[in-house]
This record gives C-alpha cells, sequence and structure tokens, in this order.
C-alpha cells in the first residue's frame, strides 16, 4: 500500500523533549508523538508516495534501526496509524 | 527534514566516517554520525491525541492503558525495582497486568495500584517509569506527566 504526506502545510510541529507534538490544522487536534513517527514522517517526505518497504529502506539508510520485530511490518503499523489519524495519505495520487 | 520544523537533523548527513558499530562510543551530539533509531515493536502506540474540547484532554489521557509488560515481553515477571526478570523468579511480581492512565498518574501521587499490595504496586511504578520511546504504554505514561 502506497502512502504520501497531505499536500501542503497539513500541521505544525514542535519538539518537546522526547515528544514532538503535532498540530493537525484541519482537524484542531494535537498529536504527542515519539520516535520513530517524527523520522517516518521525514521519510516519507523525502520519498514522496511510497510503500512501507521503501520507507523502511530510506530510515535504514539513514538510521541504525533498533526494533522489535520486523522492521517493514513496525513501519507498516506506523504508517497505518498516522493514516488513520489523516496526518499521511494512503495512495501515491 | 520534517517540514523545516526543527528536527534533529544530524542523520541526514551521510559522511559516516567509520563503521557505524562505533557510534556506541561516540557522544550523541557528534554530527554526521548515524544514530540508533528506536522503532520499538509494530503493537507499541507512539501517538497520543489531544482533542481540542479540555473534557476529552483528560478523558483521552487518562483512558490509555499502561500493559506491564509490554507485548514483547509477555510472559516475564517484574522485579520489585522494575526490571523485567524469567518467570519463576523469586519476589517478582507476575506479569499481564494492564493499568488505565488515571491509575497510574494517582499512583504516582503515592496511592496503590488497584488490586496490587504495596510492594507489588510499587514494582509495576518502577517498570513504568522504565518505558523508554517505542515501546507500549510510554506515550501514555509521558503523557500523565505533562502539565495541564
Amino acid at each position: 500500500m502506497q502512502y504520501r504526506v497531505e499536500p501542503g502545510i497539513a500541521w505544525l510541529a514542535h519538539e518537546l523533549g522526547p515528544m514532538t507534538l503535532l498540530y493537525h490544522r484541519r482537524s484542531g487536534i494535537t498529536h504527542m508523538v515519539s520516535e520513530p513517527v517524527p523520522q517516518i514522517l521525514d521519510a516519507l517526505n523525502a520519498t514522496g508516495p511510497a510503500d512501507a518497504g521503501a520507507v523502511a529502506r530510506h530510515l535504514a539508510a539513514h538510521f541504525d534501526l533498533s526494533a522489535e520485530g520486523g522492521i517493514e511490518a513496525i513501519v507498516a503499523a506506523r504508517l497505518e496509524e498516522l493514516a488513520g489519524l489523516g496526518l499521511i495519505r494512503i495512495g501515491a495520487a | 527534514m520534517f517540514q523545516g520544523l526543527g528536527m534533529d537533523d544530524s542523520s541526514e548527513g551521510t559522511g559516516q566516517g567509520g563503521p557505524a558499530r562505533d557510534d556506541a562510543t561516540l557522544p550523541p551530539q557528534d554530527v554526521g554520525r548515524r544514530r540508533v533509531l528506536m522503532l520499538g515493536a509494530a503493537a507499541a502506540t507512539t501517538v497520543m491525541s489531544v482533542r481540542p474540547a479540555l473534557a476529552q484532554t483528560s478523558a483521552s489521557v487518562l483512558n490509555c492503558t499502561i500493559p506491564v509488560p509490554d507485548g514483547p515481553n509477555a510472559g516475564k515477571m517484574v522485579g520489585p525495582d522494575g526490571a523485567l526478570v524469567p518467570a519463576g523468579t523469586p519476589g517478582a511480581f507476575p506479569g499481564g497486568r494492564s493499568f488505565k492512565g488515571e491509575d497510574v498518574k494517582n499512583a504516582l501521587r503515592g496511592r496503590s495500584l488497584p488490586g496490587t499490595a504495596y510492594s507489588e504496586s510499587q514494582a509495576y511504578l518502577n517498570y513504568i517509569r522504565r518505558l523508554q520511546y517505542g515501546r507500549a504504554g510510554f506515550t501514555c505514561y509521558a503523557s500523565l506527566q505533562m502539565p495541564r
């Protein structure tokens, strides 16, 4: 499944120690996220529309990854979660 | 880069000067080094959402749950210091528990967690205090400490 970031500036972000606050403009909801969510959003910004495998490869190219389970499965779970929140969209177009 | 919003950019550089495994011996602020990204587990919740209405804010934070221990460590027991130990360890307390944010918040103020004796409650609380990013329950625990 392909995901992409919302076009334009859909949210504001603010780092708060170990957490990052994402204010989603459209819903008015603030999401407190922790690692690896900001990094996944960064990766998706960099890759353009991508599936979990491509995002995982991008992360692996930039970080040493520590995971409790399959990396692609974890990234897929996070992408699904972010899409559910409206922070990213499903689909390439 | 994350919308230019001041996220840590030190990982963007590709100028790894040496084997990545050497990183552990270097200070984390070393620019250009690959840092370790904690992906956690697929089941770990990494997002806590706060809706605009104040009442919902309180509810969403206090109704979150913290599993003890988290999924990948199911079956382990919790030592008095909060460390996870193998099942059957003397003096440790059984896992497979889950506590609501509100109960944890009250416990952090000195009450015992529901259904636990004092020493058991302290062990579970010590486990919760040791939670790190990416572990199930961390976001819930972190949110309990944010002033409202």
